[in-house]
């Protein structure tokens, strides 16, 4: 099985828990709606002569958190849609209502750590933006699993952060291929979202009609990919520490790609 | 339900072998008789909170090593006759040496000590 084939049964699995349980996509679309919002609010602030680092930090910690909360949701109830029960989005708000301390906790922390790197990644030199490179991804990876290990094994953010870079260790390979999975799907999206763009200004032009329908689908795209991604992440967190594949994400099509160190 | 069972997600046991574990334990020390049905499936799995599969996979492993008898219908029980083994009792000691050690360190007594003093012991 070749690593595309991998990531289009994966998808397809998801895509079927996602069919089965639509509400799952309303936590990402929230996010993105809330996250907008605050990106309007605080556009002001950012005034015509740029914006502090300070400020910058400020509003990027604000938007992540609330990108966590809706997440710490969305994994909560796409683990009991694994488990064969029935998601709700109050019961994802209110779990993650409850995980206000960790998920604060969490949200600093890699929102530092983000911050860092993005502005390692502004160095003109080589060296720096290879080690960008490299520390963001292994940061990525080793954190890949943070937020399901808080939210079913009701840890804080940091022991989450701890946790998932242990999981990290029995799950590489899977882990990677979601790394993959989600920027093939991402990139092929994009091209999906480039093409109706394209005809949307060509239907309607520069108009408002056309802002409204090309902010809808990006919107409603990534939510589709957010919600894609939970939920092979929550299947993930699954395999490496209950030791099992759940459905449907198990049966011969699929046993080839999950492997237990 | 007769089998104590607590997932301890730091031990680095998959959730599955530690419920093959808890059961196996509680047959080889007895709090779980031999007529005594275990949870369903859906049952475990509700009150753990965790996915069926894992609960499937813990009971289909007791069952292929003899340890418990799945009938349709009527539930889940221990296989009769059977002995406890070695290894049925390892997660027992397991148990009790984990306990043995935190009590010691409490007292300032090392691990090594205690494990030195444990093969000094005559039973």
């Amino acid at each position: 099985m070749t690593v595309f084939d991998a990531i289009v049964r994966l998808t397809k699995a998801s895509w079927k828990v996602l069919c089965k349980h639509p509400v799952l996509v309303a936590f990402p679309a929230l996010s993105f709606v809330a996250m907008i919002a605050i990106v309007i609010i605080a556009a002001p602030i950012v005034g015509p002569n740029g914006v502090s680092w300070p400020t910058l930090f400020a509003v990027g910690v604000l938007t992540h958190l609330v990108r966590v909360f809706f997440t710490v949701g969305l994994t909560n109830e796409a683990l009991k849609a694994l488990r064969g029960d029935t998601p709700s989005l109050a019961s994802g708000v209110g779990t993650a209502l409850g995980r206000l301390t960790a998920i604060a906790s969490l949200t600093l922390v890699t929102s530092t750590v983000g911050f860092l790197l993005a502005v390692l990644g502004r160095s003109s030199r080589g060296a720096l933006r290879i080690a960008r490179f490299v520390i963001g991804s292994a940061w990525s990876l080793a954190t890949y699993l943070a937020i399901p290990v808080m939210v079913q094994e009701r840890r804080g953010g940091i022991p989450s952060l701890r946790r998932s870079g242990d999981l990290f260790a029995r799950t590489w390979g899977e882990t990677t291929l979601s790394e993959v999975g989600i920027r093939v799907l991402t990139a092929n999206l994009a091209i999906v979202m480039i093409v109706v763009l394209l005809i949307v200004l060509k239907l309607f032009g520069e108009s408002l009609v056309s802002m409204l329908v090309i902010a809808t689908l990006v919107v409603g795209l990534s939510a589709l990919i957010s919600a894609l991604e939970a939920i092979y992440r929550a299947a993930l967190y699954v395999f490496a520490a209950e030791g099992v594949v759940p459905e449907p994400f198990g049966g011969p099509d699929l046993d080839d790609i999950w492997r237990v160190k | 339900v007769p089998v104590t069972l607590q997932i301890d997600y730091d031990r680095g046991v998959p959730v599955y072998r530690q419920i093959y574990e808890a059961v196996t334990a509680a047959l080889a020390t007895g709090t779980l008789a031999r007529d005594e049905q275990l949870p369903t499936i859906h049952e475990l799995a509700g009150r753990l909170e965790i996915n069926p599969n894992t609960v499937a996979r813990a009971y289909r492993e007791l069952d292929q090593d003899g340890y418990i008898i799945s009938q349709r219908g009527r539930g889940t029980f221990p296989a009769p006759h059977r002995e406890a083994s070695a290894a049925d009792k390892r997660p027992v000691l397991r148990t009790i040496y984990d306990k043995a050690v935190a009590e010691a360190a409490r007292h300032g007594i090392a691990a090594v000590e205690v494990v030195r003093f444990f093969r000094e012991v005559k039973p």
